[in-house]
């Protein structure tokens, strides 16, 4: 903003801002106003996208986003019969509600953006304000929007998991499916908007990817460990997340480990593949290890150890470590 | 009448001499009394004809008796008249008061004629001496002896026997030939019972002992044996001899028209009619028999209680051994008097042989055992001593030496079938029969090798004892372990199957499945399985295995995620005949979280509530014949069957039927 006071420093200039100011004041004023109203209308997602262009745009591809509409979740209601998934999957924007209640309308959203920041006629989030104006009310509240606990309101089994784990460091929800990024809170498509962002400071704040597999995580969540000799392994698992691998209290989710020993033409022979289920009792607690001991064929040069992750559908694999480790 | 007239003839001669005149007329006279002379004369020689006798009728049958006599060439008067003048005389009178007689028709019919000891001893004919001297021969089936001496000139009681006593009876064939029955009146007829007779008579008098032995039967009689043992011929030869004397009053009324005087006693009969006029005896005495019992029977003597006693001669001197001398002992040691053959045998055989009578050997032919030497041979010729007394001797092994112990090791004397007393079965012995197999039939495990053949002839010697052996495997050799784990001889099935599912099965019969029928899971296309059968619940559920799997007839889903990591009885609890609704839930609860009970509740009310609507649906299109309608009932039934087991599938099924039926 100072450089903006320096680089337009003549009275034009200041008659300009003035006039844009009261336009967007004006403007602001008139069209916001609707947002902040807790009426059937709820402000739809795009609304917010209009200017939250980069969060919106990484809520689209969220799970967040596909929490109603995904296949499994219809499937799993027995096509939307049931009310009593609906609290978390279309969730009404009182936060305070745990769990939240269901939304009557526009159920499509899923969890969707007045899901967590609609309260009290405000539109509430965890930083201060970074823009010249505001075109809605907004409550600033950190420390709830940083807790995990906020999560758990739906992510209950999950949460007890993670609240349950004493480590070092440990990271809440958000510090992991929320990666950190330095930009402006909202984003310019227009003339005037541009204008009006160009007036914002960076921050950093929280992407809205929600990934069920964060990328770039600070140290590895699952490590493995083998000793043994040429005929036996033991391959041990550790699992250093703050929750159990997999976790989630519905649906399915099923933890793969395979084991592949590679000979010397790298040709690989299934050892050993382990399904990793939190109903079945198998999952990998939180900050826990597992060891399976394995028949080595001969002539192995390498193992090759793959953990994935799927559901209901076995196509729709996610990969959590695929690493190759030589024979000791 | 010839013979009176005879006489009547003689007497007109004799007339004549007296009554010849003196006068002129003497000369015609002495013509006319020539000329009688010369008929006189000429009347004797025919009146002396044997046939001038039978020119009266009522001599026919005299005449004709001694026509066929021996006495056929001997003339009437040679007997009839009396030898000498004096005779001849009087035979004339007495012809000639015959013809009187006849002409005043006062003639009887009863002729009577006698004949005189004279006219038979005459000179020529019969010697008196000579018939006192030689015996007589008698035709053979006389079977008695006689003599003239004692006969003649012998005086019984107050009667002098002459020839025609005995030579008395002359009608028919027998003229002048003695018949016995007259023989019989002196020598039995008695005048009370207990009387004696006019002669004593003793058998011996008349009748010669055999000199011959005398066959009956086996036993050989040599009579003289009962001679030296002064025994009664009587004993043995039962005479018949009927002693009635009483001569009725009615008998004399055949001859006199007068009855007899009440004074008149034997004697004074006997000097009128048999001394004076000789009359026939068996004109007043009724006929007597004196003859031997028609057959003489062996077992009527013997029947005699005394017959043996006083003998002291040994058995076989009359009787041969029919045994050919098997035995030392004396006859008496097995035979009685009372009889021969109704020995008492069985007493016999256990007091005397080493082979007692028990049992059915009591009422077996004695042939069976002592075997005859040829076909017609008795008894008593059999093989008696020295038998060797082995069952094999007698008996044939029916069980073609199967075994080798001794028969009575199983068969005893009372009964060779049926249920032995020494049984090869009882409870000591390898094979013993209990419960059913006690009532079973022999056959049904000792099978004859033909269906007619006997029992015996079946196979009994080292019979397999394993079931299989007489029962055919049920159950196909499913079964491992031996037939008796379960089933015992008292029964096989119900209450005496000792078959427990839970200690004999690899697979516990649960609450669940503690009250199914048993061919809920042990029937494969009509054939009852026991094995192999998985004991898992997918062995007989293959059905829900198969939807957990997302496979259905109609349409193929992705498994179940329960399908493979969660076990049936990760949702059914086994230990309870039925769950609740409220049971399952928990159950979901358990593995999943809290929430999932509520989940439960809505699966299972959205299903039921889908196939409400489809059901619906599918009943209002019944009544339209749509043509796939049994496919869309039949998708809707199985979705109710697939329920919570692959929800994917339940959903798809209802689904798919309620848009079909749309």
């Amino acid at each position: 903003m100072t450089k903006f006071s320096r680089q337009f420093n003549n009275f034009k200039a200041i008659l300009l801002i003035i006039v844009l100011a009261m336009t967007i004041v004006i403007v602001g004023c008139t069209s916001f106003e609707k947002l902040t109203k807790i009426t059937e209308e709820f402000p739809r997602a795009q609304e917010c996208g209009n200017c939250h262009v980069d969060i919106y745009r990484e809520w689209s591809d969220s799970p967040h986003a596909r929490a109603f509409t995904n296949p499994h979740y219809r499937d799993a209601t027995n096509e939307y019969q049931f009310t009593d998934c609906l609290g978390c999957h279309t969730p009404e924007p009182e936060i305070t509600a745990s769990p939240p209640l269901p939304r009557t309308i526009f159920r499509d959203e899923g969890v969707t953006c007045v899901s967590c920041h609609l309260e009290e006629g405000k539109l509430s989030g965890p930083i201060e304000p970074t823009g010249k104006v505001a075109p809605h009310p907004i409550d600033v509240d950190g420390e709830q929007y940083r807790n995990s606990r906020f999560c758990g309101r739906c992510h209950e089994g999950t949460f007890t998991e993670w609240d349950s784990v004493t480590m070092e460091d440990k990271p809440t929800c958000q510090q992991c499916h929320m990666p950190t990024i330095k930009r402006k809170i909202t984003q310019a498509k227009g003339f005037l908007s541009k204008m009006i962002v160009a007036m914002e400071e960076e921050v950093h704040q929280k992407q809205h990817v929600f990934a069920i597999v964060p990328d770039n995580l600070p140290t590895d969540p699952f490590t493995i460990h083998l000793t043994g000799n040429e005929n036996s392994i033991s391959l041990t698992l550790h699992n250093h997340l703050a929750h159990s691998l997999p976790t989630g209290d519905f649906g399915v989710r099923i933890v793969v480990l395979e084991v592949l020993a590679i000979n010397k033409q790298n040709e690989a022979t299934p050892i050993g593949k382990y399904e990793l289920v939190k109903e079945l009792g198998t999952a990998l607690a939180p900050q826990s290890s597992r060891e399976w001991l394995l028949q080595i064929p001969p002539e192995t040069k390498s193992i090759r150890i793959r953990l994935f992750r799927h559901g209901l559908d076995k196509t729709n694999v996610m990969e959590l470590l695929n690493t190759e480790m030589p024979l000791l | 009448m010839k013979d009176k007239q005879l006489h009547s003839t003689s007497k007109k001669r004799s007339g004549f001499r007296k009554l010849w005149p003196r006068s002129t007329s003497r000369k015609i006279l002495l013509i006319i009394l020539f000329v009688l002379f010369l008929m006189s004369g000429g009347f004797i020689v025919v009146s002396e004809q044997n046939s001038f006798c039978n020119s009266c009728h009522i001599m026919n049958p005299y005449y004709a008796s001694w026509q066929s006599s021996k006495h056929s060439e001997v003339r009437c008067l040679d007997c009839h008249v009396q030898p000498g003048f004096d005779g001849h005389l009087q035979s004339k009178i007495n012809g000639l008061a015959q013809a009187v007689d006849c002409l005043l028709d006062r003639m009887s019919t009863k002729p009577n004629a006698t004949i005189t000891d004279s006219s038979c001893l005459r000179i020529g004919c019969h010697d008196e001496n000579a018939l006192i001297s030689q015996p007589d021969e008698f035709p053979k089936d006389y079977k008695s002896r006689f003599t003239h001496k004692g006969h003649i000139n012998v005086e019984l009681n107050g009667m002098i026997l002459s020839c025609a006593t005995c030579h008395s009876h002359f009608e028919g064939e027998e003229h002048f030939n003695v018949n016995t029955q007259v023989c019989y009146i002196c020598h039995f007829l008695k005048a009370e019972k207990n009387a004696s007779p006019l002669v004593e008579t003793k058998c011996q008098n008349c009748h010669d002992v055999p000199s011959e032995p005398a066959k009956r039967g086996s036993v050989e009689i040599d009579h003289s044996i009962f001679v030296d043992n002064k025994s009664d011929c009587e004993k043995c030869h039962k005479q018949q001899v009927e002693i009635v004397s009483d001569v009725s009053e009615a008998i004399c009324l055949n001859c006199h028209d007068f009855r007899k005087p009440r004074d008149m006693v034997s004697s004074e009969i006997h000097e009128s009619h048999f001394q004076g006029e000789k009359v026939e005896c068996l004109a007043c005495h009724q006929v007597l028999k004196h003859e031997s019992v028609p057959k003489l029977n062996f077992t009527n003597m013997l029947d005699s209680e005394n017959f043996h006693s006083g003998f002291s001669s040994p058995c076989d001197s009359c009787h041969s051994d029919p045994h050919a001398g098997q035995f030392n002992e004396t006859c008496d040691q097995c035979h009685s008097e009372q009889d021969w053959k109704l020995l008492q045998l069985a007493d016999m055989h256990e007091a005397n042989s080493i082979f007692p009578l028990i049992g059915s050997h009591l009422t077996v032919t004695c042939e069976k055992c002592h075997n005859l030497p040829h076909e017609n041979a008795k008894l008593a010729e059999a093989q008696f001593v020295d038998l060797p007394g082995n069952c094999s001797d007698c008996h044939q092994d029916p069980h073609s030496g199967q075994f080798t112990q001794n028969c009575d090791q199983c068969h005893i004397e009372n009964g060779w079938k049926g249920r032995w007393v020494n049984d090869a079965h009882d409870q000591n012995a390898p094979f013993p029969l209990k419960g059913k197999h006690a009532q079973a039939e022999c056959q049904l495990c000792h099978k004859p090798s033909q269906p007619d053949a006997k029992l015996a002839e079946a196979h009994f010697a080292d019979l397999p004892r394993n079931c299989n052996h007489c029962h055919e495997d049920p159950h196909n050799q499913q079964m491992q372990r031996s037939c008796e784990t379960c089933h015992t001889e008292h029964g096989w099935i119900g209450s005496d199957l000792l078959f427990s599912h839970n200690k004999h099965s690899e697979f516990s019969l649960d609450a669940i499945h503690d009250d199914l029928d048993c061919f809920s899971c042990h029937s494969s296309a009509d054939k009852v399985v026991y094995r192999p059968l998985l004991g898992t619940c997918s062995g007989c559920h293959t059905d829900i295995d198969d939807y957990l799997l997302g496979k259905s007839p109609f349409v193929e889903v992705s498994p179940d995620p329960h399908s493979g990591r969660v076990t049936c009885t990760g949702c059914h609890m086994v230990d309870q005949p039925s769950q609740s609704p409220a049971e399952y839930a928990q159950r979901c609860a358990n593995c999943h979280n809290q929430h999932y009970q509520d989940l439960f509740y809505d699966w299972s009310k959205s299903l039921h509530n889908r196939q409400v609507q489809a059901e619906k649906s599918l009943n209002n299109l019944r009544e339209k014949n749509i043509d796939n309608i049994d496919d869309l009932i039949e998708k809707c039934n199985l979705a109710k069957i697939v329920g919570l087991h692959n929800l994917s599938l339940s959903h798809q099924l209802s689904s798919k039927a309620l848009q079909d039926s749309k």
